[in-house]
């Protein structure tokens, strides 16, 4: 186990990246296989906080699973590949990597919360015996008396009781049982942990502890965060980048800052403008009407065009690249290499011609009534099921 | 004259630990075209006022009373109360039965409470899902509810509840299952219908962001008691209660700079510090609930608190305003010790 270093050690560095995916595709295999994630490229940094947005069946779920080497069949890596580059400096190829090798690197490197921290504790067992089973695979020759003091520190660095450590997870509330399910995967330093949701079933002022939680654990230990939820407004709260997904792709990736104040994608607007704001004015409120396309089709043009306020001509038959958005942006953006990545045409001069693209605002263009325009039904997508990995759905 | 009026509402349960109170003497009450809302905890007893209004409850003590009139118990007088009164429930994937079809679904309220002839029943399912935008209608109808997405079946779920032309309409957080980018227009489309058909809508969630801007009233829920009451917008933006505050200050708000965020979290955690997380949930036997967690608590506490009023058109359950209003109100940014 590598030893516990300081903020100072661990200090953010734009150039550190510690785990890097390029070109991810994951697809479900079926008689008509499923595309659930097209084409990511992304790179954690050390010691940050990347936040992943978007819809249920966006594929944010299924590429943390591909990160972490956890898919299973039906879902496969297709193709891509990805590095862990851990504090030592050693790169390792995480594609390569199997059997021993695999299970030793994952929760000692990697590690995971889950969104249901029911069903991710073991039921039938105590706490103790769970922290166990991570001590006496991981850890072999640690005595029983090192492992059992290591799990009581554990909980006491979530805020629990150690005299807890002999509990069942039934006799916690779910705010605690989520908190043991960080303690878990704090349990042996890793390097990046990978939050599922971690929150979402949770009250609003339990989910505001555990957040305040995370962040302070991330600050004290400098491990590196994805954090995956549905919420944009929390994640501009916690997250340094954020990364929003539409369709198993990246649609805009950039600074928290910079996304919530000028987001680049019509789908970022449209996440943004999904969540009333508590304390601001009134305004006319509307969601993204429509459903994600169905992803066992091929996509042709945007993926995101049916469904979007701003579509011209060309975005039904030109799939958008990323394209880095240039603003005369603040601090944050220059220090990031140029602000945000946007998968829009709106930015593309070539497809675009007639001036500069408008600027996407959280006020802007409302179209009137039809924020009670209904859903397409010609196609009624199973969204869920792309989202699902098998890990989940047990 | 309120459309449902309801009076010292007491629910308990039978439990193996002795007798649950899930609801302690709630008093609300519901006007045409407009919404109130619930808000409140998981646990904290939303959920069964809503279903003891609904009547698949029973409750222990309490009155409800429809246009000022004590509704029968009993046979058609049930059913009467039954149309007048409807329920969107929170999980459209469990409140649909899955082996009926849509048409049959919205079927079933028309041939038994409105007592139409089959075949207006077939058109009358056909404008209620007109009414709900689900289009074309006739194409829903026939369909089963897995052949739907989540907003759709919520949309149905709605369009079964108003067949029968309710008076009241409850919806027990009817987008919390759903998908961010859908639960606006769920709630618009309640919205809309509520001003259409002039519904007493009662809107119970968690979320106080949606609370605020659908709602003209907001009630404040803690272990079964309304603690705080008031018009929407003072009591989200400017909380009075202890607890109001807690939730307020605990809603996730992207608007705030890092470095407040940080700030505020700094301060939550320094206050939280001393206290373990299961003291935090504990639950104070006696005198105000809210105790065990308020900032604020001191020896008065201990016994029950009425309530009091904190500012115009507003109550607070809570000792702090006792002597009329005059109370320590932290603003809705200040960050509240949990």
């Amino acid at each position: 186990m590598s030893t516990l270093l300081t903020p100072e050690a661990v200090r953010r560095t734009d150039s550190d990246v510690v785990l890097s995916a390029r070109n991810v595709s994951v697809v479900y295999d079926g008689d008509r296989p499923t595309r659930a994630v097209r084409d990511v490229s992304l790179d954690l940094r050390r010691g940050e906080i990347l936040g992943i947005a978007g819809e249920s069946g966006c594929g944010k779920s299924t590429l943390a699973y591909a990160l972490t080497r956890m898919l299973r069949a039906p879902a496969r890596l297709d193709s891509g590949s990805l590095h862990f580059t851990g504090r030592d400096g050693a790169t390792v190829d995480l594609t390569e990597l199997d059997g021993a090798a695999l299970r030793a690197f994952r929760w000692q490197r990697i590690s995971m919360v889950f969104q249901s921290a029911m069903s991710s504790l073991n039921p039938v067992t105590s706490l103790a015996r769970q922290f166990d089973d991570i001590f006496r695979t991981h850890l072999p020759d640690l005595p029983k008396e090192e492992r059992r003091q290591r799990a009581g520190d554990l909980l006491a660095m979530v805020g629990i009781d150690p005299g807890r450590i002999g509990s069942f997870p039934h006799e916690l509330s779910g705010g605690m049982r989520q908190r043991v399910g960080i303690a878990m995967a704090l349990a042996l330093d890793p390097e990046v942990v990978i939050m599922d949701e971690p929150t979402t079933a949770l009250d609003v002022v339990v989910q505001r502890e555990i957040l305040d939680e995370v962040t302070r654990l991330q600050e004290e230990r400098g491990f590196s965060v994805v954090f995956i939820t549905h919420d944009l407004s929390l994640l501009m709260e916690i997250s340094d980048r954020i990364a929003v997904m539409y369709a198993g792709e990246i649609a805009e990736l950039g600074p928290a800052d910079a996304i919530s104040t000028t987001p680049a994608h019509p789908y970022s607007l449209g996440l943004l403008r999904s969540f009333p704001d508590v304390r601001a004015a009134r305004r006319e409120l509307r969601g993204i009407p429509g459903n994600p396309p169905d992803l066992r089709k091929p996509v042709v043009g945007c993926a995101f065009a049916p469904r979007c306020e701003y579509a011209f001509g060309a975005c039904e038959r030109t799939a958008p690249q990323l394209l880095t958005i240039r603003r005369t942006a603040p601090a944050t953006a220059q220090q990031d290499g140029g602000g945000n990545l946007a998968r829009c045409l709106l930015h593309d001069p070539q497809a675009r011609p007639a001036g500069p693209p408008p600027e996407l605002s959280g006020t802007a263009a409302d179209p009137g009534d039809s924020a009670d325009q209904c859903d397409p039904v010609e196609d009624p997508t199973p969204t869920q099921q792309p989202d699902q990995s098998p890990e989940e759905s047990r | 004259m309120s459309t449902m009026e309801v009076k010292d509402l007491t629910v308990e349960f039978r439990t193996r630990g002795g007798r649950l109170r899930a609801v302690d003497g709630v008093s609300l009450s519901l006007e045409a075209g407009r919404t109130v809302a619930l808000v409140g905890e998981s646990g904290s007893g939303k959920s069964t006022i809503v279903r003891a209004l609904s009547r698949l409850t029973p409750t222990t003590s309490g009155q409800v009373l429809l246009d000022g009139a004590v509704p029968g118990q009993h046979g058609a007088a049930m059913r009467a109360y039954r149309r007048r009164v409807q329920m969107v429930f929170q999980d459209p994937f469990a409140s649909l039965n899955p082996t009926h079809s849509v048409g049959h679904h919205l079927r079933r309220p028309l041939l038994i409470q409105k007592r139409v002839g089959r075949g207006d029943a077939e058109q009358g399912a056909l404008d209620l899902l007109n009414s709900v935008n689900l289009t074309p209608a006739a194409d829903i109808a026939a369909r089963y509810p897995h052949e739907l997405s989540g907003g759709q079946r919520q949309r149905v779920a709605i369009a079964r509840a108003i067949a029968t032309e309710p008076d009241v309409l409850l919806a027990d957080e009817p987008v919390s299952m759903l998908d961010v980018s859908i639960r606006l227009e769920i709630l618009n489309l309640l919205d809309r219908l509520k001003r259409d058909r002039n519904l007493a809508l009662l809107y119970v969630t968690h979320d106080l962001a949606t609370a605020r801007h659908f709602s003209s009233e907001v009630l404040v829920m803690y272990r079964g008691e309304i603690v705080e009451r008031g018009p929407a917008d003072d009591v989200i933006g400017d909380p009075k209660h202890p607890y109001t505050q807690l939730l307020a200050s605990a809603a996730p708000d992207g608007a705030r700079s890092r470095t407040q965020v940080a700030a505020d979290r700094r301060a939550r955690l320094a206050a939280r510090a001393a206290d373990a997380a299961e003291n935090r949930e504990a639950v104070s036997a006696g005198g105000c609930q809210f105790r065990a967690r308020c900032p604020f608590a001191m020896d008065a506490c201990a016994q029950r608190p009425g309530d009091f009023p904190a500012g115009p058109g507003r109550q607070a359950r809570c000792w702090l305003y006792a002597d009329g209003g005059a109370a320590p109100s932290a603003s809705a940014t200040q960050s509240v010790p949990g």
